[in-house]
Order: C-alpha cells, then sequence, then structure tokens
C-alpha cells in the first residue's frame, strides 16, 4: 500500500470503530443491568440502532467513494436529462425541507441537451449537494439549484442561505471524512463523505467543482461538466 | 459506595457513548458532567471543577482529545486533575504504558483505555485514579 493509502485505511477503521463502539457500548450497559427502566433500556437500544444505521450507511458511502462499481452494478453511461433529474432530485428533498422549514426552488434552462453519464452518479451528485444545502439550512432558508449549459458544458449551482464554510474549511471540504468546526456543531449527522463522492463522478467526467462560501450567510455549489470528453464519463 | 459524590466530567463528542458512560458512572454513585467539544470542555472544566476528567482523544474526529489533553495540563489549576483517555486507536499515539518514561511526556494522562470498555473495568479505573490523587 502506498502511504496514502495507508492513510485512508486508517481513516476508515476509526470512522468506523468509533460509532460501532458506542454501538457496544449501548448495549453492554442495557445487557449488564446499568440501565434498570424499560424506557431507559429503549433509548439505549434505539441509539445502539441509530448509530447502527449510520455505520451501514458509512459502508455504502466509501462503496460509492471506492467507485469500481455502484453497490454491485456496473456503471454504463447514457443520455440523460439533466432538467428531469434536477426536479427529480426536488422532490425526494421536499419533505426533509419542509420539515426543516426550508424552500427549495430550481431554475432550469430549456432546450438543453441531453448529459451523456451514469444515471446512477447523476441521481447521487444532486442529490449529495442538495442534502447538504438543506442539512445546513435553517428554518425559513432557501435552497435554489440552477441548471444550464453553454459553451459545451452543463453547469449545475446549488446555492443556500445556510450555516456557511469557515474560510479555512473550504479547500478542504472535498476531502474524505472532513466536517468543518461548524458542521459538527450545528449537526452530528454525518460523515464527511458526501462531497468526497460527488468530487470523485466529477473528475470521472471530467469535469469541476468549486465553492464559494460566506460563514453565517449561505454557501453556492458550482458544478460542470464537460457535454463530450474524450472517452466519456467513467472510460 | 463512599465516593463521596465525586464529580466525573465526560469530554467526548459522541452523546450516545457519553449516556452509556454516564449510566456506569452513576451506578457507582458518581455525579457527571458533559461536555461536547474542546471550548465547551475548559469552560465545563472551570465551572464544574470535576474530580477527575475522561477525555475522547479522537474527538472531532482528529485527535482534538490529545491536544485538549496537553492544554490543559499546561494550566496550573488543572495540573493534578486525574485524566482517564479513551481512545478507538492506540495505534495512532506510538504509545502503549502510560506514566513511563518519556511518554507521560507525549500523551501526560494518568490512564489510558480502547473504546469500547467495559462498565466494570471503566468503574475500577475511575475508583483507582481517584484514589490515588486522594493519596
Ligand atoms: N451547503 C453547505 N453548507 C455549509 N457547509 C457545507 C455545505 N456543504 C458542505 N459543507 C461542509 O463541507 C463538509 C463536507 O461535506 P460532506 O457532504 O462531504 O460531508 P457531510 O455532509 O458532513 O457528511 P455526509 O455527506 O457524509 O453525510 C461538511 O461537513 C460541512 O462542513
Ligand atoms: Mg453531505
Amino acid at each position: 500500500m502506498t502511504a496514502r493509502e495507508t492513510a485512508f485505511v486508517r481513516e476508515v477503521s476509526h470512522a468506523l470503530r468509533s460509532p460501532l463502539a458506542t454501538v457496544e457500548s449501548c448495549l453492554q450497559v442495557v445487557l449488564d443491568g446499568y440501565a434498570p427502566a424499560p424506557e431507559k433500556q429503549r433509548e439505549m437500544l434505539e441509539r445502539a440502532q441509530r448509530k447502527a444505521t449510520a455505520l451501514l450507511r458509512m459502508v455504502k458511502d466509501l462503496q460509492d467513494l471506492s467507485g469500481m462499481e455502484n453497490r454491485g452494478r456496473s456503471r454504463r453511461k447514457s443520455a440523460l436529462d439533466l432538467g428531469a433529474a434536477v426536479g427529480k432530485t426536488l422532490e425526494s428533498f421536499r419533505a426533509k425541507a419542509a420539515e426543516i422549514g426550508v424552500t427549495l426552488e430550481s431554475d432550469v434552462q430549456e432546450g438543453m441537451p441531453p448529459i451523456r453519464m451514469d444515471a446512477y452518479d447523476l441521481e447521487t451528485l444532486l442529490a449529495r449537494i442538495v442534502d447538504n444545502a438543506v442539512k445546513y439550512s435553517r428554518p425559513g432558508g432557501l435552497v435554489r439549484i440552477g441548471a444550464s449549459f453553454s459553451r459545451g458544458e452543463h453547469q449545475i449551482v446549488v446555492a443556500d442561505t445556510g450555516i456557511g464554510i469557515e474560510p479555512e474549511a473550504l479547500k478542504k471540504v472535498f476531502e474524505e471524512f472532513f466536517r468543518s468546526e461548524g458542521a459538527r456543531a450545528f449537526t452530528d449527522e454525518g460523515a464527511g463523505l458526501g462531497l468526497s463522492i460527488v468530487r470523485r463522478i466529477v473528475d470521472d467526467c471530467g469535469g469541476g467543482i468549486d465553492v464559494e462560501s460566506q460563514l453565517g450567510e449561505g454557501s453556492l455549489f458550482r458544478v460542470h461538466l464537460p457535454e463530450q470528453v474524450q472517452g466519456g464519463c467513467h472510460a | 459506595m463512599h465516593k463521596g459524590q465525586a464529580k466525573v466530567l465526560i469530554i467526548d463528542d459522541d452523546k450516545d457513548f457519553v449516556e452509556a458512560t454516564r449510566l456506569v458512572l452513576a451506578s457507582g454513585g458518581y455525579d457527571v458532567a458533559w461536555a461536547g467539544g474542546t471550548e465547551e470542555g475548559m469552560r465545563r472544566l472551570e465551572q464544574e471543577k470535576p474530580d477527575l476528567l475522561i477525555l475522547d482523544m479522537m474527538m472531532e474526529g482528529k485527535g482534538a482529545g490529545f491536544v485538549l489533553s496537553r492544554r490543559i495540563r499546561k494550566d496550573a489549576r488543572f495540573k493534578s486533575l486525574p485524566i482517564l483517555m479513551l481512545t478507538g486507536m492506540r495505534e495512532q499515539t506510538g504509545f502503549s504504558f502510560p506514566g513511563k518514561d518519556k511518554d507521560s511526556q507525549f500523551l501526560p494522562v494518568d490512564d489510558f483505555a480502547e473504546k469500547p470498555i467495559k462498565p466494570q473495568d471503566l468503574l475500577a479505573r475511575v475508583g483507582k485514579l481517584l484514589e490515588k490523587a486522594r493519596a
């Protein structure tokens, strides 16, 4: 293994081990009788279950990140309707946004040419950026998704009015397992893998992603994907 | 139990782990306080004046507990506060025997255990550290 691979494996094992230790501890206190009240026992089991769910999600994310295959399915590029994909993503986040009190808006250019990439990759890319925009928003916030085509490139812009990103954290957000201090304080939901997966997909397509943010005001992620790369996406 | 209601502060950003640990310590008659991060931890140390500190080394995903342990030791007010460091990964410190030779400088804690720690083991270690501090 290269030094980078060794470091990654160490990070992965820590990221998995720490919540697993918590699952074990929550179960242990129930089994050993440290939580005598039935309601307390139930609470500890629920805590263990939530952690197990998060662990499973993390493992799925690591599979996505490995990029070899999408959860057992090989990737295939096809001509996709970006506008429709944006619409579908918005629909899937309606309930979560409503729960927090966040408004979702989209601005999709008409008559865009189809985008050639793997359907699951496109869905994942949109979902992970929008997931962040919603998750790091406060009640009353606004999330806007724009999709357009110009000069041979598709462009996707996701802007939110959420908590924003610390200037020193901006260049790290695409690193595996990175979560900014502000994000950690805001919610303990997340492993810091979403944007690494997004970056992997964008890189595979020969595209680019960048981020602008004002702490406390909001963030803007901009993805551009070239219409046709030599060999196409995911050669 | 005759612990005289010793107070234990836990600094750990995993609130589920903290709750499990709190239940175990409460069963031993300890008073438990909690902080979820470095700055809150420092504030709580000052406010609560605990008799013992349980610190998660890998807090905030990057060894914030390790950095904090050194900061606490440099603070005259907490020079003799017993610290039990918990970690998910021993290998990351390159450290194995607390309190011995140069390692105690490197990681200035009184005891060191891997997560998850068995309830009985936790109670035994906490009891021992407090006893030592009182002696
Ligand atoms: N829209 C956003 N607003 C504020 N911070 C953001 C936003 N998007 C990303 N970040 C910052 O970038 C970090 C990395 O994002 P990423 O999606 O990789 O991880 P996560 O959302 O914390 O966890 P996961 O995606 O694994 O559930 C976040 O923890 C947060 O600090
Ligand atoms: Mg995310």
